[in-house]
């Protein structure tokens, strides 16, 4: 170990205490800051896509590449040349010292060449650009693979420098070797020998280090370079001992060897690829499947076939295969295809025969029943960006979760439930695209979770449908009819689910009907003191001043629909309060016929229901009004619990102190939450509860004039004109001393 | 303290080395002596690991340079031809570099480096940078890197080579009082050279030994040559009065079946030993010895 610092030291003299290295760390800089300068002012960026940015580009790994090699080409080969590796083999150093001890000094040097490009952000920041936030997930990943994959191709930079003298071949040598591997996706050798997605397809660096950078990381890359890399060190001492012996025996040795190694290496490759691990080092969680997805994923029973029909120079190409590698991880009966058109048109032709929508980029979802075609385009929302720039297209509105958890479900349910909602008492409609009084957001949500939504207008012969999978009263602003509550009792008798959403001060008739199941809904409204208010606030908001209406739940129930909720902002807007009747909580086995009531959520003890409608502002009146906690959403179910198996469906019930919460300027974040999962508990659709997907990404932002030029003047000539001067420094002093 | 045993080298079909067989005692000073070609540098390199031989067997301080080449390289030093050295380095750097390389201990690396600056008058030029030294310097710096571990074995390759006519004496003088602390075994081209410095001279022709004898003073008024010497007598004989300046051969004393015990009478003045060298050699004879004959008046007159 001692011997190989020394001679790793003696590497890193021989770069920094010379102007030769400082020489190639400023054209090493000059190149790939001219290039990260030119991305940067040719469009909008954030900080934490600097590295995806400049990983995304040829040009930069043609840079990297020939960077690795002008740093090992003389490795060896000048030591040859000079006579010194005489020096080196008659000193009591063993030869994989000597290979180990070049290669490591070469990476060092590569990775402190580096060090300045991944500290641009840094720098960005420092200059006064605010476009998001540095995320140091995607910089450690950029990080990760740059110093992996050069210290691969300075590996093989290593071993081509220990078969020749000439530094010239060495160097040539390795640049056409390494570009080889690293662009041998672009080769259509690949699509006749390996099929993509295989084993081999983790050889293809081009494919991963945008991932990498991007904050997605993947153990196979990282496993199948290091294994490459250790060989190829391996066969460059191998080199080495033979160039000793050169006899017959001793190269048939070597050759078993070799061949020995690379069955290991092959066996680790294959090994690699079928136990991976994926990780998401992003701060914001991007490319995490979200609860929801992940409980369909594990429920999946069926086998379905996702072919992803896309060309890798589509916009969001790299998101996508990534977001469905996630889906390919966590699915066991998942199996994937990557499917280039134009490599492989035969293949599109075959989807095509399936679905027309194939014939534009798209992800098709085939189970032994049912196809589903996902295209692409469809996914891709335009982003407005702050400040008046436009860009169409930005991958920052990619709803590419949602609709393919959606397509999941649509191949592997046989049967779509039917649910109605209840119209003609002032209900919000379906169809209705309103802020406050709509819900058409909602029913697209819902439509995504494989649901078929019918509104329902009860005659004077009322009764619910018998394909009803569940019925929905959602913000009735009338007294429902005699026939209609007499329906809805009867529906609730036979088995029935409802989800109520209703508002304080209304009176409906179901007041009464709720009482039968443990519940009575109490004629006030909760007012509340913001969360974030100060303690003056609180103390005002004892006279009246400084309430809110809008209610935020923090004290969400145990329960299957809210559990996986605990944490997400869900915000009610005057919710009536409810009150269980008979006390709450789950009774004995025994009592089967009695409702089990589950408080959902509860204003906090901030809060206060409010009996007068008409004080404004709002006040606490001790005689008539009531303190928090009081609960505004309960669960109820009757029937048979869940390990009794007679054959019999529980009633269930939801009901929810506001309606206003699901409507199209409410529902997104916990909101839809609480809403899909209460109707997918009555539906007893377990598997797909918990939170939805997330858009992901932040606003991309351009540079103004000012940084622009900064920018430019750093990138271009501050880095590389820093290594410069530095290497004349060092020369002029070496010449004095 | 080196044995070298049938010891071959082939490259392709030309054989750089064809059973060569010699041993040299510890704190022995010898020399490889031969033209170009003759093989005296793969002998060294292979005794530095540098390379393999294809045959035979090569022992350097108890280990075999094939299978225990760290063990030898960690009891060598090694002075090649054309002395490469790291031209960036100071001479002193390049010292301590390559003591810390052989294993020298850290407390010890600079008393060593000064040692070997003082043993191989370097003091002056220690701090330059051995790219800028002339090339008699750089010929002691890579002396003074052999030395630089106290090696048990000195193998030197042409040391004398590019010294000037001033330095040779003085580098020849501290090859010859390196012997008893260390056992040296040095290559040129010259037999005077060879003879001046040590006892112990292996003439190489060809990849092959043609004598392995102690130095002899070179009397030009000796006329009286004792000779061991291996092959067909009657062939040797007449061979050797053949010779030029040879007055006849005479049988000294019993041999030991296959070696043949010769004293050679010849004219005076007359130094007939490199027209027997390519006799034998010619012959494939072995000579085991040859000197001048002691207290010899150079025979009859």
């Amino acid at each position: 170990m001692r011997r190989f610092l020394i001679l790793w030291r003696r590497e890193l003299q021989l770069c920094f205490l010379t102007p030769v290295g400082y020489f190639q760390t400023a054209v090493f800089l000059f190149l790939s800051g001219s290039l990260l300068a030119w991305k940067l002012m040719a469009g909008a960026f954030d900080l934490s896509s600097i590295p995806a940015i400049l990983f995304s580009s040829v040009f930069f790994w043609l840079v990297v590449l020939a960077t690795c090699s002008m740093l090992t080409m003389r490795l060896v080969a000048e030591e040859r040349t000079a006579g010194t590796w005489d020096l080196l083999m008659t000193a009591p150093i063993h030869e994989g010292q000597i290979v180990a001890a070049k290669f490591m000094g070469a990476l060092t040097v590569f990775v402190v060449m580096s060090l300045p490009i991944l500290a641009v952000p840094f720098f960005l920041r420092a200059c006064g650009v605010t476009a998001g936030e540095i995320d140091g997930g995607p910089l450690a990943g950029a990080a990760l693979i740059l110093f992996w994959v050069g210290a691969f191709f300075i590996a093989v930079g290593t071993l081509l420098s220990c078969l020749t003298r000439s530094q010239a071949i060495a160097g040539i040598g390795a640049l056409t070797v390494n570009g080889v591997l690293f662009f041998w996706g672009a080769f259509p050798i690949r699509s006749a020998v390996f099929a993509e997605g295989g084993p081999a397809l983790v050889m293809d660096p081009a494919h991963y280090v945008q991932a990498f950078a991007s904050g997605f990381i993947d153990s196979r890359p990282l496993i199948v370079l290091a294994l490459g890399g250790l060989l190829v060190l391996f066969f460059a001492v191998q080199a080495i001992q033979w160039q000793r012996f050169r006899t017959f025996s001793e190269t048939l040795n070597l050759g078993m060897a070799l061949v020995l190694a690379l069955g290991l290496m092959s066996l680790g490759v294959i090994l690699a690829h079928r136990h991976y691990r994926l990780a998401d080092w992003t701060r914001s969680h991007r490319y995490s499947l979200s609860e929801k997805t992940l409980r369909i994923l594990k429920n999946m029973t069926e086998r379905v076939e996702v072919t992803f029909v896309c060309r890798p120079h589509y916009t969001v190409y790299g998101d996508l295969r990534r977001l469905l590698m996630q889906y390919g991880d966590h699915g066991p009966t998942l199996h994937l295809e990557w499917v280039d058109p134009d490599r492989d048109p035969g293949r599109v032709e075959e989807l095509l025969a399936q679905d027309a929508a194939v014939r534009s980029e798209a992800v098709v979802f085939k189970s032994p029943t049912q196809v589903r075609t996902v295209v692409l385009d469809d996914l891709l929302q335009s982003v407005s960006e702050e400040g008046g720039a436009f860009h169409p297209r930005a991958p920052t509105g990619l709803a590419a979760e949602e609709t393919f958890t959606a397509a999941l479900l649509a191949v592997t349910e046989p049967v779509k439930p039917v649910v109605y909602f209840l119209m003609g008492h002032g209900e919000v409609a379906l169809d209705d695209y309103h802020p406050e009084r709509g819900y058409s957001t909602l029913a697209r949500l819902l439509r995504s979770d494989h649901l078929e939504l019918k509104p329902l207008l009860l005659g004077e012969l009322a009764q619910i449908p018998p394909d009803a999978a569940a019925l929905v009263i959602g913000g009735p602003t009338h007294r429902l009819a005699r026939n209609a509550l007499t329906a809805i009792a009867e529906y609730l008798n036979r088995s029935g689910r409802l989800l109520l959403l209703t508002d304080s001060g209304v009176v409906t008739g179901l007041e009464s009907l709720l009482e039968d199941w443990g519940v009575r809904m109490n004629h006030d409204r909760v007012i509340s003191k913001p969360l974030l208010a100060g303690v003056g606030d609180a103390l005002a908001g004892a006279r009246g001043v400084g309430v809110t209406r809008e209610l935020e739940l923090t004290r969400l129930g145990d329960h299957p629909i809210t559990g996986p909720l605990q944490g997400m902002l869900i915000t009610l807007y005057q919710p009536r309060t409810l009150t269980p009747l008979g006390g709450v909580g789950t009774d004995a086995a025994g009592a089967v016929d009695k409702p089990r009531i589950t408080v959902l959520a509860s204003a906090g003890e901030e809060s206060w229901a409010e009996t007068d409608f008409q004080q404004t502002p709002p006040n606490f009146d001790p005689e008539t009004d009531r303190r928090g906690p009081a609960p505004v959403a309960v669960a109820i179910e009757r029937g048979p619990a869940g390990w009794v198996a007679m054959g019999l469906q529980p009633t269930r019930l939801v009901v929810i102190g506001d309606s206003h919460f699901a409507a199209n300027g409410r529902v997104g974040g916990g909101n839809q939450d609480l809403a899909r999962s209460s109707l997918h508990w009555l539906l007893q659709r377990d598997f797909i509860l918990g939170p939805s997907p997330r858009l992901g990404g932040s606003l991309p932002r351009v540079l103004e004039g000012r940084q622009r030029t900064l920018v430019l003047v750093a990138l271009v000539v501050g880095f590389p004109g820093c290594a410069l001067l530095w290497g004349v420094l060092v020369g002029w002093f070496r010449r004095r001393v | 303290m080196i044995a070298v045993d049938q010891l071959g080298k082939r490259y392709g079909r030309i054989a750089a080395l064809d059973g060569l067989s010699f041993e040299i005692k510890k704190g022995g000073v010898a020399a490889l002596v031969g033209g170009n070609g003759a093989g005296k540098s793969t002998v060294l390199r292979i005794l530095s690991t540098l390379t393999a031989p294809t045959d035979g067997d090569a022992v350097v301080c108890g280990y075999d340079v094939v299978q225990d080449a760290l063990d030898v390289r960690r009891r060598i030093g090694y002075l090649a031809e054309n002395t490469p050295l790291y031209g960036d380095q100071r001479v002193v750097d390049f010292l301590r570099f390559r003591a810390a390389l052989k294993g020298v201990a850290k407390g010890e690396r600079r008393e060593r480096v000064q040692e070997v600056i003082r043993q191989c008058s370097l003091q002056g030029v220690e701090r330059r940078r051995i790219a800028t030294l002339s090339r008699g310097f750089q010929k002691r710096v890579g002396l003074a890197d052999a030395l630089v571990h106290l090696p048990e074995v000195l193998l030197l390759d042409e040391p004398m080579v590019g010294l000037d006519a001033v330095q040779v004496p003085a580098v020849r003088e501290l090859i010859g009082s390196l012997a008893g602390r260390h056992t040296v075994l040095f290559t040129t081209h010259s037999r005077e050279e060879a003879e001046a410095v040590c006892r112990q001279v292996l003439h190489l022709q060809r990849g092959r030994l043609v004598t392995a004898a102690p130095p002899v003073p070179r009397t030009p008024a000796s006329g009286g040559i004792y000779l061991e010497i291996r092959g067909d007598h009657e062939a040797i004989c007449q061979g050797i009065n053949a010779l030029a300046g040879v007055r006849r051969v005479e049988t000294a004393g019993e041999g030991d079946g296959r070696w043949h015990r010769l004293v050679i009478r010849t004219d005076v003045g007359r130094d007939v030993r490199p027209d027997l060298f390519a006799l034998a050699a010619n012959h494939q004879w072995v000579i085991r010895e040859i000197r001048l004959e002691e207290g010899d008046p150079c025979a009859d007159s």
